[in-house]
């Protein structure tokens, strides 16, 4: 397949009839639209080129940046889009919550601003909000941005009556259940609008976050009150899912079917079954529902890593170096005052602050070993040689017990510098400064 | 709209104790102000626990400001915690409350009385700009002094703009002004520059990280490598939460927000959303009051900000300031103050309005329980005279002041209960900012009175709260 621009590649995504197996519905044929094979990576490049394509010409001509508030799939792909077009694009947004998008935001070179938190004391008067702010940067520089908003244009929606709602139609003709996550509403509300045209009994399900939980791409019933084309009455029910519920079936979806979609298909997978399981029970003819798998896992690994540590298995194949309190106190502790006057060559002085804390400011003649260093230089050996003295030094003296308390475990000599660094400055002695 | 408190064990004990409150209530008059002072012992524990926990010396300085009580003081004293004053006379406060000097940091606007007083005492003093330190200067050499231990205060606009659209500050140095300090301190011995502080206005545990990590690069940069630092001070704002219920926060920010849509009416007078508002059916406007209810806070916030990985030095923050042998300081106000107090008002009449809206008058004034203005958004305990009667009833609370606007809370209130004349009414955990930082003596009304409360062998003793003994 050869193709000339990387944006044809932007829709006719497959859908997977998933086994029943997995999900155990009798009557329902369940499939997974894999919008996670659009280019960019997610069901939003089909929304950013929406929204910029009919103007993008004279974008190019007039040399506008592109902005939204957006901190996630929309802005990934308007970025891209941007950048091929060598346009710049803006984010203004108060929900980057997941480091590796932002990453992956600033790879692509777009401008990343966050609203500032909160005030402990709050000004009635400051209206600390992202689409405040576009607002006001649009009123500002006139003529220096485009702004086409993901929440209030009915270009998003439209974009998947044209394709995503359409593609579905063409390869299943009458579809009894739409089930899809609402972060603007754009596709499911798009989309269902054209599958009613096949079948008017078509029932809309959309999926939201609980209230106080965070999924990615996901608003909860208050936040989509701030959301222009979102109209509740437009769907038959709204499921409420979990972040917990999400991940777990984000791991059906990647480890039984083999999708590699992110915790945003996995609410809606938990969504669709929720709902599905109970209709299942009431059919008395085969039906079909479709489920939108919206973007990828990879994007997502520190949001899962926090909630689900146990996945990753983190610490199970390292050596454990919890030393016992009494060892650590039973270790020899040097005063700053002593160690100063000690000469012997056969000591070594062992720093095991981080690179950036000994560069400024460290003993005289020590060298620097971090923590983690020399945690995962013990996994293997112990790096100094036998009979050689060793004085551990730390910040405050505690962690250095430790080490040398490890040390005389294995019948070295070590002793830690009591009060640690900050005990030395505390005696008026001078560090040494390697920046 | 239920905005349930969160009560400890004290509060509870002595809102179970109703004629200890009508007798203090009628010794002393409406409104009255009950002070826990040993719950400040508490408060320092929990946050003494988290430096422990990421072995982390340093000083948590509570932020007088948030209360004009003294008892909290005098107990405070007597423990290794240390203070943070903002004037001259809550820097006498403190001396009078049993601190020595090397326990007191300076902080904020400062006159010249106070940065006299200061120095005579040599607390340490928190730089606010290059004028101020000119003052320091001048002041210290008159008084002959050899050594003025200082920290520079940073505008916190430079230690986020690289990543928010922060606002200016009108706190701390630009870089113009920190340069020039610098040289300053440079050609004045007299001048111990012990390291830089910042407070950030925002609950967002990332930006105040960030600043963290941008104070770091001021503190690795060529400007300061002369010098040996050895605190970073990094303000307060650790945020408190007031209510028992997460759902009740939740229902109650829902209902704005529909309102808000609909134009239903949810305040007095529909004297608006709190800040919303809303444009063709779609929601506007940001929140701007305080949030009421937080999953993390105080010492836990705190624990959360310290374990939060800084990107740009591939550590946690914690280590980050630990590493670099720096000292630990914060500044926290509210979150020492959680637990620490409640207002008690009397009801002097119940009437209907022209709406028919029911109105329960109060003897105490709208600023006698908001901080600059903002209300409080936590529902009130009612106590009967007489015996309870239950009945549903939705009422506003109208304060004593001859005002249109002297509303107690611009919201409606649902009572299970009866109210009539001579009822309590219990505001819950007033004691940071709410119940004296607002308050005035408009028409010849008198300040509340404040009482300290201390439990001792089950049984609740008082002190007037300028007489409290903690050792007695």
């Amino acid at each position: 397949m050869i193709i000339k621009n990387i944006t044809e590649f932007i829709g006719e995504t497959p859908l997977l009839l998933i086994d029943p197996k997995v999900h155990g519905l009798k009557n329902i044929e369940l499939y997974a639209k894999l919008e996670l094979f659009n280019p960019f990576g997610s069901l939003k490049d089909r929304t950013a080129m929406g929204l910029i394509e009919k103007d993008l010409p004279l974008l190019i001509k007039e040399e506008k940046t592109i902005i939204e508030s957006s901190s996630g799939n929309t802005a990934k792909a308007l970025a891209v889009l941007a950048s091929i077009n060598g346009l710049n694009f803006k984010t203004i947004t108060n929900r980057i919550k997941i480091p590796e998008i932002k990453q992956i935001l600033q790879l692509l070179g777009a401008d990343v601003k966050e609203t500032p938190g909160m005030s402990e004391c709050p000004d009635p008067n400051d209206e600390n909000n992202p689409l405040n702010e576009i607002d006001k940067l649009m009123t500002l520089e006139p003529g220096s941005y485009y702004h086409n908003s993901q929440y209030f244009s009915e270009v998003n929606p439209q974009k998947h009556f044209d394709t995503t709602g359409l593609e579905i139609a063409r390869d299943l003709g009458k579809v009894d259940y739409l089930v899809a996550s609402v972060g603007t509403s754009g596709s499911s509300k798009g989309a269902a609008k054209q599958l009613i045209k096949n079948n008017k009994n078509l029932k809309k399900i959309g999926v939201i976050a609980e209230k106080g939980d965070f999924i990615p791409g996901i608003r909860n019933s208050d936040e989509l009150k701030e959301v222009g084309i979102f109209d509740p009455s437009y769907y038959d029910y709204l499921e409420v899912v979990s972040s917990a519920e999400s991940i777990e079936s984000m791991l059906i979806l990647n480890r039984s079917v083999g999708v590699l979609a992110g915790p945003t298909s996995g609410a809606t997978l938990f969504g669709a079954l929720k709902y599905l399981k109970e209709e299942d029970k009431k059919c008395k003819t085969k039906k079909k529902a479709v489920f939108i798998v919206c973007d990828r896992v990879e994007w997502y690994m520190s949001y899962i890593q926090k909630r689900r540590p146990d996945i990753f298995n983190l610490e199970s194949n390292t050596k454990d170096f919890n030393v016992n309190q009494e060892d650590a106190n039973s270790v020899e502790l040097i005063k700053a005052v002593d160690l100063k006057k000690i000469k012997d060559n056969n000591y070594f002085i062992v720093d095991i602050r981080g690179s950036m804390g000994f560069s400024m400011g460290h003993i005289p003649g020590s060298i620097n070993i971090s923590e983690s260093e020399l945690e995962s230089m013990l996994q293997y050996g112990i790096p100094f040689s036998k009979g050689s003295k060793i004085i551990f030094v730390c910040s405050m003296g505690e962690k250095s017990k430790k080490f040398a308390a490890i040390l005389n475990k294995n019948k070295f000599i070590a002793s830690s510098l009591e009060g640690g660094i900050i005990g030395w400055k505390r005696e008026g002695l001078k560090l040494d400064k390697t920046l | 709209m239920k905005l349930e408190a969160k009560l400890n064990q004290i509060s509870q004990d002595i809102l179970n104790d109703r004629d200890k409150l009508f007798e203090l209530t009628r010794a002393f008059g409406g409104p009255l102000n009950l002070i826990f002072p040993e719950e400040i012992r508490n408060n320092l524990n929990s946050f003494s626990q988290v430096y422990k926990k990421h072995s982390l010396i340093g000083r948590v300085n509570f932020a007088h400001k948030a209360s004009a009580s003294i008892s909290p003081l005098r107990e405070l004293s007597l423990t290794d915690g240390c203070i943070d004053v903002a004037s001259v006379n809550e820097l006498k406060n403190a001396l009078a409350s049993g601190f020595n000097s090397d326990r007191i940091e300076a902080t904020g606007p400062k006159s010249i009385e106070f940065i006299t007083l200061c120095l005579q005492q040599g607390c340490l003093i928190n730089i606010d700009s290059f004028s101020e330190l000119q003052s320091i200067i001048d002041i210290g050499k008159k008084l002959e002094k050899n050594k003025i231990d200082i920290l520079l205060r940073i505008n916190t606009n430079l230690l986020t703009n690289r990543q928010y659209l922060s606002k200016d500050s009108r706190f701390g140095l630009n870089d113009d002004e920190l340069e020039k300090s610098i040289s300053l301190i440079r050609n004045n011995s007299i001048i111990n520059l012990r390291g830089l502080s910042f407070h950030l206005d925002s609950i967002s545990i990332n930006e105040k990280a960030l600043a963290i990590e941008s104070c770091m690069d001021l503190y690795f940069s060529d400007l300061l490598s002369e010098f040996s630092l050895d605190i970073i001070n990094i303000g307060g704002g650790f945020r408190t939460n007031y209510l028992k219920n997460r759902e009740d926060w939740e229902n109650f920010m829902s209902r704005v927000k529909t309102a808000a849509i609909s134009q239903e009416k949810i305040t007095w007078n529909n004297s608006g959303y709190y800040g919303f508002h809303h444009e063709k059916n779609t929601l506007k406007g940001s929140f701007n009051t305080y949030e009421y209810y937080s999953d993390i806070s105080g010492p836990n916030y705190l624990d959360e900000l310290l374990n939060h990985k800084s990107e740009k030095y591939n550590c946690r923050i914690a280590d980050l300031i630990s590493d670099n042998a720096l000292e630990l300081w914060i500044e926290p106000g509210r979150a020492m103050l959680d637990g620490l107090g409640l207002t008690i008002a009397e009801v002097d009449f119940v009437k209907q309005s022209a709406n028919n809206d029911t109105l329960v008058g109060l003897n105490l004034k709208r600023t006698d329980i908001s901080f600059m203005d903002q209300e409080f958004l936590v529902d009130p305990i009612i106590i009967n005279k007489n015996n309870l009667l239950e009945e549903i009833n939705h009422v506003y609370f109208v304060g004593n002041l001859c005002l249109e606007s002297d509303f107690i809370f611009r919201r409606k209130i649902e009572l299970k209960q009866k109210i009539s004349v001579g009822d309590l009414v219990i505001f819950p955990n007033t004691a940071g900012y709410f119940m004296d930082f607002s308050a005035t003596e408009s028409i010849q009304y008198l300040r509340a009175e404040k009482i300290a409360i201390r439990k001792e062998s089950e049984k609740l003793i008082w002190f007037k709260d300028k007489k409290y003994q903690p050792l007695v």
